[in-house]
């Protein structure tokens, strides 16, 4: 940070100077697949880049490449025109480039100055001057943090502040985020927006890895589109909009219904999707309660309490959407309403039953289904055969079994059956179900949960890392569920989401319901405010 | 007064072999490598140590020599885990193994098994002058071998590395987030591959004192479970030097009373006592967990490359 002054091109500098950084021709395979083929990518000093394009299209592949994290099997990096070789994160710390990680990479016991100073140990000063400088480039940047603090005590947003200070304080010219407003409220992405505009003012390039055109188009200058582990083009913030940048992430996808969701995912619906029409005209049954939660209590894992006397009811024919920050409380009322996690107090009932503290076996005949956020860890036996991850949980009926054992001539042909009719990608109802890919994963997974006509159906996440053709497959099913009058619990960090598929939203935080609205009455900075825990009547 | 000296002398001595194997699972944890092969190593620290003071009459070649092949030991852990990423416990277990089956050929080949039991001069006290005629004090505390020293300061250096300086705060990093450390440039192979074998070398060490300080003699059955309980001591002492001290304190006078007890005819059984500091770790670990803390990562490969982790 040797105030370093942004440098034109017509300021006469060395050949390169402005381009302080390309890649080319970068190949990466994992195993027998392709993540990156002859990719690209060129900076201009001082602009904000957007990486922009579906999962698995290969960006955050592209940037690990970049920093070290994986080896490139072909392809050229070149810093302000000169070739370099970035064998590890090391190199490309003394090369001024740094990462800001999807998942923060912080050690949750260390404090913030800790966790910024580690690693830079050699020829620095003593801890002061460095929990100095890091004050004076927060509030340079607006980046507000307590170098003192505990990172584990600090909020999502403020420990992405801290990833970014880290990057900052390594003196870093080319800084890349991936995908840095997940978790964050509306209010905190503006935040963050303006910190990057400080950041880029000063001559730093800035890479803005995201799936979401809205925010691409709010705070990019130059946006770099990629599918299939190659860049396909690149444009001018001014030249393109919402629906051109849709068209190119999705490609010769799209169909109608499949631009749709897309363009409601990327530019970000809220506040815009018409309102349902009522749920009475959809079904005839509505308005019969079939999900009564009340007064639940339930600890987290470490044993504190996650859920504070909780209420929520659900009626037939209607999704219910369940909006926060991650860590309020999400996975615990999933799993309570699940079954899978025992309640401390309250009931949850189902049809009128309250099935608290009773076996899992009677809630799945109660006819709760439950698509779990971690499919890999808890949707799926990954070393079991798909048939055999498609019976899970049904292989008591009577209809899998035959002299008291199980029929599996029958499960097999079953399986092969729900492998047509839910297009899982795969060679066969014996092929290891670890091996599926994200999408046909949670394909079995809800082919499981729709065999045997839910009461309730409890998805969290469904679509996280799912592309645009299988999450379209997922609020199919979700519409599917709704139309035949099941009771539907949508807990989800994404407001898009939430806004296109349920009637009706409630907030959490800190393991309560601090609010609700109704569909068409969706402001993101409302739900922001209630979602960072600000009271209604505060 | 003066029974009480020689009982807090006897447990300081009795200390050291569970400090320093201790000490060495701790900072060998303190990257991720969780080593299961103490109990092994010792014992093979001990035959290497033994042997060698006996074949050229210098303790010091002994205990230096042990500590090498406890580096080696230490070092194939870290290669193996770390370089090959095979599963730690599985290796740590094939190490116990090796260790002590290598340790009882050697004895096999160098002494035979004959009638009579050779010996070899233990350390001698050094009475550190002033402080040793402090009266009880001076005794239990300033008038002991060489590695009583070397093991406290060890201790104190340890805490003050791992605690006070940068390069302890990168290297606990290491343990805690490898992902975290090695996106910030700290080599984590590196540093799994140092502790583990410097780690290999305490525990040796550990083993090496017990012939060359306590016995004079070796014999198969002359660790007698203290490697074992150096690993439930390492968590007892929550993988910090300044607890792990105390507990090993703790440990030693369960031993020293035991003894005692036995001698005097005392009525309580010895298999007793001997039980009491596996049960107090046990208990430790099952109320307070949560200030017991562990590495995040003790016990877990890392591969920069997987793209599950």
């Amino acid at each position: 940070m040797s105030g370093a002054t942004a440098v034109g091109p017509a300021g006469g500098a060395a050949p390169g100077r402005d381009r302080p950084l390309t890649m080319s021709g970068i190949s990466k395979s994992f195993g027998p697949v392709r993540a990156l083929t002859d990719a690209d990518l060129e900076l201009a000093t001082g602009e904000v880049h957007g990486l922009v394009g579906g999962n698995g299209a290969g960006k955050t592949t592209l940037m690990n490449v970049l920093y070290g994290l994986y080896r490139a099997d072909s392809g050229e990096i070149r810093v302000d025109g000169r070739e370099v070789h970035i064998r590890s994160p090391r190199d490309a710390i003394a090369l001024g480039i740094g990462m800001v990680h999807q998942h923060l990479l912080q050690v949750s016991s260390y404090t913030v100055l800790e966790n910024v100073v580690l690693g830079t140990s050699a020829g620095s000063g003593g801890l002061r001057g460095a929990a100095r400088r890091i004050t004076e480039l927060s509030d340079r940047f607006g980046l507000a943090v307590d170098p003192r603090a505990r990172t584990d005590r600090l909020s999502v947003g403020a420990r992405q502040r801290v990833e970014i200070l880290k990057v900052l304080y390594r003196g870093a010219r080319v800084l890349v985020l991936d995908e840095p407003t997940t978790n964050l409220t509306p209010q905190e992405v503006d935040g963050l927006f303006a910190s990057l505009r400080g950041i880029v003012a000063e001559g730093t390039s800035v890479v803005f890895i995201s799936h979401k055109a809205r925010e691409v188009l709010a705070i990019c200058d130059r946006i770099s589109v990629m599918r299939d582990g190659r860049r396909i083009a690149t444009v001018l913030r001014s030249a393109t909009d919402a629906t051109g940048l849709a068209s190119l992430m999705v490609g010769e996808l799209v169909g109608e219904q499949t631009s749709e969701v897309a363009a409601a995912l990327g530019v970000g619906a809220v506040g815009e999707v018409p309102a349902a029409p009522p749920a009475e005209q959809r079904r005839p049954d509505a308005g019969r309660v079939r999900l009564a939660v009340s007064g639940v209590t339930a600890d987290n894992d470490h044993g504190v309490p996650a859920l504070r006397g909780l209420g929520l009811e659900v009626r037939a024919g209607e999704v219910v959407g369940v909006a926060g920050v991650a860590g309020n409380g999400q996975v615990e009322l999933a799993e309570v309403l699940a079954g899978v996690r025992p309640v401390r107090a309250g009931s949850v009932a189902v049809d009128g039953t309250d099935l608290a503290g009773a076996p899992t076996r009677r809630w799945l005949s109660t006819g709760v289904a439950y698509v779990p956020e971690d499919r890999h860890r808890d949707g799926i036996l990954g070393a079991g055969t798909v048939a055999d991850n498609l019976l899970l949980g049904a292989q008591r009926r009577a209809d899998n079994r035959r002299a008291g054992l199980i029929d599996w001539r029958r499960v097999r042909e079953h399986a092969r059956d729900t492998i047509e009719r839910y297009s899982i990608k795969t060679p066969g109802p014996d092929a290891m179900a670890g091996n599926l890919s994200g999408g046909n994963i949670q394909r079995l997974v809800l082919a499981r949960a729709f065999d045997r006509e839910p009461a309730v159906l409890v998805l969290q996440n469904p679509t996280r890392g799912l592309d645009l053709r299988s999450t379209r497959f997922v609020y199919d099913r979700v519409h599917e569920a709704r139309d035949r009058g099941c009771a539907v619990v949508l807990i989800s960090e994404d407001l898009d989401e939430l806004s296109l598929l349920a009637d009706r939203m409630v907030v959490l935080y800190s393991g309560e319901v601090v609010g609700e609205r109704a569909r068409g009455d969706y402001d993101v900075y409302e739900l922001g405010r209630l979602m960072a825990g600000v009271r209604e009547d505060a | 007064m003066t029974e009480f000296a020689a009982l807090a002398q006897l447990t300081v001595v009795a200390m050291v072999p569970y400090l320093l194997a201790s000490l060495g699972t701790m900072l060998g944890g303190l990257t991720g490598v969780f080593s299961v092969s103490q109990e092994g190593v010792m014992l093979l620290g001990a035959a290497i140590g033994f042997l060698v003071s006996y074949g050229t009459g210098s303790t010091t070649i002994g205990i230096l020599l042990a500590a090498g092949t406890g580096a080696v030991f230490g070092a194939a852990l870290g290669w193996a885990t770390t370089v090959l990423r095979l599963d730690q416990f599985v290796v740590g277990l094939a190490l116990f193994f090796a260790a002590t089956g290598l340790a009882g050929l050697l004895y096999r080949i160098v002494i035979g098994q004959g009638a009579t039991t050779p010996r070899v001069d233990t350390l001698p006290r050094l009475e550190i002058p002033l402080l040793s005629d402090i009266p009880v004090l001076g005794t239990a505390l300033f008038s002991h071998n060489v590695l009583v020293y070397l093991a406290a300061l060890l201790a104190v250096g340890a805490w003050f590395f791992l605690y006070r300086t940068r390069a302890g705060l990168d290297l606990r990093s290491v343990g805690e987030n490898p992902k975290a450390a090695d996106s910030l440039g700290i080599p984590v192979v590196r540093n799994r591959l140092w502790t583990a074998t410097v780690g290999g070398a305490l525990m040796a060490v550990a083993g090496a004192y017990l012939p060359l300080v306590y016995t004079g003699t070796y014999t198969d059955s002359i660790v007698g479970g203290r490697g074992w309980l150096a690993i439930a001591l390492t968590f007892f002492g929550g993988w910090r030097p300044q607890f792990i001290v105390l507990g090993a304190l703790f440990f030693a006078a369960m031993d020293v009373v035991a003894l005692r007890a036995e001698v005097a005819g005392i009525d309580i059984p010895s298999q007793v006592l001997l039980v009491v500091p596996y049960v107090a770790t046990l208990l430790v670990m099952v109320f307070a967990f949560r200030w017991a803390k562990v590495p995040e990562f003790l016990g877990r490969n890392y591969d920069r490359e997987s793209r599950t982790a």
